[in-house]
């Protein structure tokens, strides 16, 4: 029985317009979240791939011993691919001069990621990476494909043999690039590719030997976890399952904060749409208090209300949500297709598809926004009195005001929570939304008292817009709120994206090392440097490398972990945690570059006891203090220094860095090689050459393809926040006009009386750009108070960048947000002052 | 020119005043060629149907509205020749209004309301002003009370301090006791009436009750656009136009 009214009050109500607005609202809340979690996700995902490209595949099981075949078979159920190598360390002869080389011996299609390149034809003199042809698999049964060094240092051309163990091989290839080069200095064989059915005739496989299994894995995200749940009770304690995520690199790094903080902007930007949501509902209610008034006078039973008007809501919840899907899902298009076109080099060759999840979280946000938001309003709405058919300013009750909090509050959160699934990014933003809150609820009623505290003239703008703002105090300060909102995140994302963005450049500037040398004998230190000035390169500081491990920390002995990081029962029983394994370590009169002192001193150049200054992070985790003495073998020798200061090292930074830096007084004697680091613009590439030919046992490391792909990802970011940023605009717009559209009837009212009294239109407009430049300027001022204060409490606790105050954010906040509501606010409200006073005969009378 | 100023004691002058609007499919002549004259010092209601375009009459002759066609003078101004923004200057110089809903702006109190034209018209002692007509509507104990703390009949006595507060000398009343009951429907009636005649103000007004309209010296009915006129029994004036 209540199907029919209802259906026919719908349909009404969507020819007047009364629910079109509620309906843009919970599509626009749709619309963002879902355009922000797909591109979110798909460009993250679209990152994780390209960037995988450094482990050679999606993910990499690794063990010191072989995997059960069926283990690795089974990831064939879940549509994985895979292929495997076995690494080891083995000294490789051609003819007299040997070698100790990384040996991979692949099976498979291997790399799973990322381009392996071989040149089948001596090298030429240009970049490396511009030589030889993709190729995938292993090379064929009895053939080598050896890195450049290989070549220079054992003097061997294509075609020439190559001893590896007891088998001899065919030098076939020269790799010009390998995916997943290391780029650690301290490790730094040059790489031989063999085919893993030669390892047994090199017979180097004996009990003791130190091998890596690595199995390599790509395919969809889901399979990848799915196939990971299935093997990870049978895995052992050393066999580690490895993604670029969890790897500790510069580009996990950067990879982690890309994602905090598409994550943070997104979330704020519900926030907004939710806003958007709860201000229509409450509209929509309060305009329905007549037609329920009258629908309780005609004898309609509270449930068949209920009914009624919850079936309206679904249905446009429904609406909002489809139409929100729609557009979100051409958005994400757009916006991704955007990002190929500009950047196609940045994505993977198979663009990554939308997962359900966006689908998901967009469509919870459309429910618990339509439920949750229009709650309170629609109780109210119910509880109409039905005397207020006769007396039209009767009112139901208001909800106390923390009761409408807490509801607004629980659906922030529980969006927020849905959506990051970050206990701790929820609260903090929840918190903050909260302050905003409690700040615009004083700001408004010192509006009250400023308005109220002077003699009014209607003749002044001024005082019209103040007592047309006073007026409207309540929906004001929400107003205020929202704008504020608005401008808040715009500052936030704007800041924090310049943040980031600065950081990471600072991270690597122009001119950032792009190859270290290591292997550097004393004696070739001078020419080195000689060889580098005639180039014209700049080096960093030369440190000597001496590798040694620590013993004891003051009385106690180290125990619990082997150099591989197995446990160790013998040496658990005895002493104290330890750093586990053989350290490089260096020794330094000055103290480097960017690893300022936490606590204690750096030693003078004259100090004749040994001394030790240990990295932060490290100290804290072995509980290491100044004053504590470390006892270290070197060889046969043992050095005990006591920690004089605690240094923060930046690890990302593509500079030597050290956990332990000991003094002269230490470690000078120490016979010890060399590392440096130096930038090498591709013109040069001739130096490399001459270098190794020169000095065929130095090491050297390139990382030009890893700082390439950090500034890819600054660049994808920097393009994705610019989207984001984009539409946080188009929110805060829309929830600005919203917000007019609400108070709408009131200033039509208004002004029509003002304009038949004979206000001119001058006075009026002047009033309406004052009100709003007020307003702006009140949400602008607030906006910059609590982004101050969010920026402190985000770069504090959830993306860890040191945090500064931003004085010229509080006038840039104020004049932007003054000018930015004005000017929308004017325009909006542009009709009222050109509508003919005779409206008000027409329409009010 | 000569012809309207030899009537120096017309007040309004409406010539041939046709109203159109657009509607869906063509247009509405809502007043079909209305001519009228008022004198000064007159009150003359205008009664007639629902839809008859009483309302729209009233908002032309207040100059709230523009014609499509005909002239209208008010106190010697051609009406139908100003702009917006003139007719807006006049209205604040000449015009008082009343309205059935007593559109008070809820952000000013009593004082204020009533302050409110003579403000905008320049006024120096508009609080003076508007503290002596809210004692003469007796409620200068409430000047400092908001609308919403007025009940109806105090919330129209307030409308009519505020529109005798510039002196107009044409006040427009649109069913001033509309929204009253009886008691407080005489009360403002009285009021109405009594300062009408203090003032010397002629009154225009669009009303329903019979017994309202015979209060006015002259009755003009409204009939699908256009006007035929009844002495009432308080006309002291004879009869002029009738179309």
């Amino acid at each position: 029985m209540w199907f029919k009214p209802a259906k026919s009050l719908l349909k009404q109500q969507l020819k007047r317009g009364e629910l079109t607005i509620f309906l843009l609202a919970i599509a626009l809340a749709v619309t963002s979240v879902f355009s922000l979690s797909g591109f979110g996700e798909r460009l993250n995902q679209a990152l994780v791939v390209k960037s995988s490209n450094f482990l050679a595949a999606d993910r990499v099981l690794s063990s010191a011993h072989p995997i059960d075949d069926k283990l690795i078979n089974s990831s064939e159920q879940f549509s994985l691919n895979k292929a495997n190598y076995l690494s080891f360390n083995s000294m490789v002869f051609a003819g007299d001069e040997m070698l100790l080389a990384y040996t991979k011996a692949v099976s498979g299609p291997y790399p799973l990621r990322g381009d392996l390149k071989i040149s089948r034809t001596p090298l030429i003199n240009a970049p490396l990476d511009t030589q030889g042809e993709v190729i995938v698999g292993p090379p064929q049964q009895g053939n080598v494909w050896v890195a450049p060094e290989v070549l220079i240092r054992l003097q061997l051309s294509i075609g020439d043999k190559l001893d590896v163990g007891d088998a001899t091989f065919t030098v076939s290839g020269i790799t010009t690039e390998v995916p997943d080069a290391s780029f650690s200095i301290f490790n730094s064989s040059p790489t031989i590719f063999i085919n893993q059915q030669d390892v047994p005739a090199t017979n180097i496989i004996q009990p003791g030997s130190r091998l890596y299994y690595n199995y390599l894995f790509s395919g969809e995200e889901s399979d990848l976890a799915a196939y990971y749940q299935s093997i990870k009770p049978s895995l052992k304690t050393n066999q580690n399952w490895e993604d670029i995520k969890g790897e500790k690199s510069p580009l996990a790094n950067s990879l982690a904060r890309a994602n905090q903080f598409l994550l943070l902007a997104s979330l704020l930007g519900i926030i907004l749409a939710a806003t958007a949501i709860s201000v229509t509902a409450a509209r929509f209610s309060q305009n329905q208090l007549d037609a329920v008034a009258l629908l309780k006078t005609l004898g309609t039973s509270d449930s068949v209300i209920r009914k009624i008007f919850t079936f309206q809501l679904a249905t446009i919840a429904t609406l909002g949500v489809i139409l929100g899907l729609i557009a979100g899902y051409i958005l994400q298009e757009l916006a991704f297709a955007a990002v190929a076109y500009y950047m196609p080099q940045s994505l993977p060759e198979q663009l990554p598809a939308l997962s359900f999840k966006p689908l998901l979280i967009s469509v919870s946000t459309g429910v618990i926004c339509a439920a949750m938001f229009s709650l309170t309003p629609m109780l109210r709405l119910f509880k109409v009195p039905v005397m207020r058919v006769i007396k039209r300013d009767m009112q139901p009750t208001q909800f106390k005001l923390w009761l409408n909090g807490l509801v607004f509050g629980g659906a922030i959160f529980s969006l927020l929570l849905i959506y990051s699934q970050d206990l701790t990014l929820s609260l903090i933003t929840l918190c903050v939304a909260g302050l905003v809150a409690a700040i615009l609820s004083f700001i408004a009623m010192g509006l009250i008292r400023l308005s109220r505290g002077k003699k009014f003239s209607a003749a002044s703008p001024w005082q019209l817009a103040i007592a047309s703002l006073y007026q409207r105090a309540p929906q004001a300060s929400m107003q205020i709120a929202s704008i504020a909102t608005a401008i808040m995140l715009m500052l936030i994302i704007l800041l924090l994206r310049n943040e980031l963005v600065d950081e990471w450049q600072d991270q690597i500037p122009q001119g950032t090392a792009n190859h270290f040398l290591g292997n550097v004998m004393p004696d070739q230190v001078e020419p080195i440097n000689e060889l580098m000035a005639k180039y014209d390169v700049e080096t960093s500081d030369l440190y000597p490398i001496i590798r040694g491990r620590v013993v004891a920390i003051n009385e106690d002995t180290i125990g619990g972990y082997d150099s591989e990081g197995n446990v160790d029962n013998e040496r658990k029983r005895s002493g104290r945690r330890g750093f586990g394994r053989e350290l490089s370590l260096t020794w330094r009169d000055t103290l480097p570059k960017q690893n300022p002192i936490q606590q204690g001193e750096w030693w003078s150049i004259d100090q004749l006891e040994p001394e030790v200054s240990i990295e932060e992070e490290v100290a804290a985790r072995l509980d290491i203090k100044l004053g504590d003495v470390l006892v270290t073998n070197i060889g046969e020798e043992q050095i005990t220094a006591t920690v004089t200061s605690i240094r923060k090292v930046d690890w990302r930074s593509m500079r030597p860095n050290f956990f332990l830096i000991f003094n002269r007084a230490a470690l000078g004697d120490m016979p010890s090689t060399y590392i440096s680091s130096f930038h090498l613009p591709t013109e040069q590439h001739p130096l490399l050459n001459e270098l190794l030919t020169e000095y065929p046992t130095l090491s050297l490391i390139k990382v030009d393809r890893l700082i390439k792909k950090l500034r890819e990802i600054i660049e994808q970011v920097s393009l994705a926040l610019s989207y984001i940023m984009l539409l946080v605009v188009c929110a805060s717009i829309l929830v600005l006009l919203v917000q007019i559209q609400a108070s709408y009837q009131q200033r039509h009212q208004d002004l029509v009386i003002l304009r038949t009294l004979g206000a001119g239109k001058q006075l009026l407009k002047q009033a309406i750009a004052i009100e709003f430049l007020i307003c702006g300027a009140l949400a602008g001022f607030t906006a910059a108070l609590t982004t101050e204060v969010a920026l402190f409490l985000i770069q504090t606790f959830v993306i860890e960048m040191p945090w500064q105050p931003h004085p010229s954010l509080w006038l840039l906040a104020t004049v932007i947000g003054s000018l930015f509501v004005a000017a929308i606010g004017t325009r909006a409200c542009k009709d009222l002052t050109h509508l003919p006073p005779n409206e008000l005969i027409r329409n009010l009378s | 020119m000569s012809e309207q100023v030899a009537e120096q004691k017309d007040i309004i002058i409406v010539k041939n005043l046709i109203k159109r609007v657009e509607v869906n499919n063509g247009q509405l002549e809502i007043l079909k060629s209305i001519s009228l004259n008022v004198k000064q010092g007159q009150s003359i209601a205008i009664v007639g149907a629902s839809g008859s375009g009483k309302s729209t009459l009233l908002g032309l002759l207040a100059g709230l509205d523009s014609s499509t066609f005909g002239e209208i003078w008010l106190d010697n101004a051609p009406l139908h020749e100003l702009d917006e923004e003139q007719r807006t200057h006049l209205r604040a110089e000449k015009v008082g209004f009343i309205f059935q809903s007593f559109l008070l702006l809820p952000a000013l109190t009593a004082l204020e309301n009533v302050m409110l034209p003579a403000q905008l018209a320049g006024h120096k002692d508009a609080e003076q002003q508007a503290l002596a007509l809210l004692k003469k509507v007796g409620l200068d104990h409430r000047d400092d009370h908001y609308p919403n703390q007025l009940s109806g009949g105090e919330q129209q006595r307030v409308a009519i301090a505020r529109a005798f507060i510039c002196q107009p000398k044409i006040l427009f009343a649109d069913e001033p006791t509309g929204n009253l009951d009886g008691d407080n429907g005489h009360r403002i009636e009285r009021l109405l009436f009594e300062l009408n005649e203090q003032h010397h103000t002629t009154l225009v007004l669009v009303t329903h009750d019979p017994k309202l309209a015979a209060n006015c010296q002259r009755i003009i009915t409204m009939s699908d656009g256009t006007i035929s006129e009844q002495q009432t029994t308080n006309s002291q004036e004879e009869l002029t136009h009738v179309v």
